[in-house]
């Protein structure tokens, strides 16, 4: 009976600490008929909805998760963008603690470029400091740490800019690791009811254990968190 | 059409009243409106639970509808009604699965890669392979016994 009551408990313990991410991508079959907001992950021609913790089989998305948003945002006036951070949990040393990505399309004084990956030279200080000072994207500099510019207006007339939410940017020193890469992602959009996906593409090499994924906008549905546990 | 098997029907008669043509026809039907209904996120739960409605119905549509008393005969329909389903429907039903297995806390990294080589393969093994082997080996088991006296 003892025995019994012993192996009951155990087997409650394991389930409970392990009761958070069992689920998968869930596949669906028309993306097209989706809430507008909801995060996707594509992959081989499907689209897949997710939790708010999944488990990721890396060999069945790698090498990165394609995530994104369909563009049924047309309710919304003038040029929009989502901010992404992507912190990467890795089994050893990582390469680095941030690195910036922005698509095309941003301004700052000319047209930019997109950028992809490109890592970031300071320290988590240093990166809370300019995300704490400066207000502006022309201030955000080598000085702080950006070996180009990142931060920028959405748009010529500098409606608005990446800097708008300050706040979203800083990150708890704890979060970052001497194995955590946290990517910063700027992903320029224009609204309308196209249903294109606008999507990122977080990486996921065997060394990756765990993504956090925050993900914030104006444009409130698209504000999330997820976690994603990788598996082989 | 389902219908009951006489000793006197063709391999090709056979063959048709050994697919569920009618319930099939249901299952696209509820499906298509609940598709129409119901958002993307949240459809594998109704159509899930109407394709085991139908399926429950069924035995009751074989057996006093289309007069079937042959348990082989039923067996084989119910069945194959539920592989068409599961061609038709797989994405909702690996869905499904993952969300009820998760909530039970069974991994579920094996549910899509499974589901998805089963919806590529199964129908075509079902219908070319297991149908004809079925009705080779079952056809006069599944010879209608007639009203009872």
């Amino acid at each position: 009976m003892k025995v019994f009551l012993v192996a009951a408990l155990l087997l409650l313990v394991a389930t409970e600490s392990r009761a958070a991410c069992e689920a998968t991508p869930r596949p669906i079959e028309n993306e097209g008929n989706t809430r507008a907001g909801t995060l996707l992950l594509k992959a081989d021609g499907r689209y897949y909805v997710l939790d708010s913790c999944v488990t990721i089989s890396r060999w069945q998305f790698k090498p990165a998760l394609k995530l994104g948003f369909l563009n049924k945002f047309g309710d919304w006036d003038g040029p929009a963008f989502f901010s992404v951070k992507a912190n990467r949990t890795f089994t050893g040393a990582s390469p680095r603690q941030f690195s910036l990505t922005r698509s095309p399309g941003w301004h700052l004084g000319q047209p930019l470029k997109k950028i992809k990956e490109v890592p970031y030279n300071g320290s988590v200080a240093d990166w809370n400091d300019a995300h704490t000072r400066e207000r502006n994207p022309e201030d955000f500099g080598v000085g702080q740490g950006f070996p180009v510019p990142w931060h920028a207006y959405l748009d010529a007339e500098k409606s608005s800019s990446s800097t708008a939410d300050l706040g979203f940017w800083k990150v708890d020193p704890a979060e970052i690791t001497s194995i955590t890469m946290m990517t910063n992602y700027l992903i320029r959009f224009t609204p309308s009811d196209s249903g294109v996906l606008l999507d990122f593409d977080v990486y996921i090499p065997d060394e990756v254990l765990k993504i956090d994924l925050t993900i914030g906008s104006a444009i409130d549905p698209m504000r999330q968190k997820r976690t994603f546990v990788l598996v082989p | 059409m389902p219908a009951p098997i006489q000793p006197s029907d063709t391999g090709l008669d056979r063959f048709t009243k050994m697919l569920p043509a009618d319930v099939t026809a249901a299952f696209i039907s509820s499906k298509a409106a609940l598709q129409s209904t119901f958002a993307s996120e949240v459809q594998a739960y109704p159509i899930v639970i109407t394709f085991l409605i139908i399926l429950f119905l069924a035995l009751f549509y074989f057996r006093w509808v289309t007069k079937i008393r042959n348990r082989w005969h039923l067996g084989f329909l119910v069945a194959t009604s539920a592989v068409f389903a599961f061609s038709l429907a797989d994405v909702q039903f690996a869905s499904f699965l993952i969300d009820v297995l998760a909530k039970i806390h069974i991994p579920t990294v094996w549910i899509n890669p499974l589901m998805r080589a089963l919806s590529a393969v199964l129908p075509t093994l079902w219908t070319l392979i297991i149908s004809q082997i079925a009705l080779s080996a079952l056809s006069d088991l599944a010879i209608d016994p007639g009203p009872k006296a």
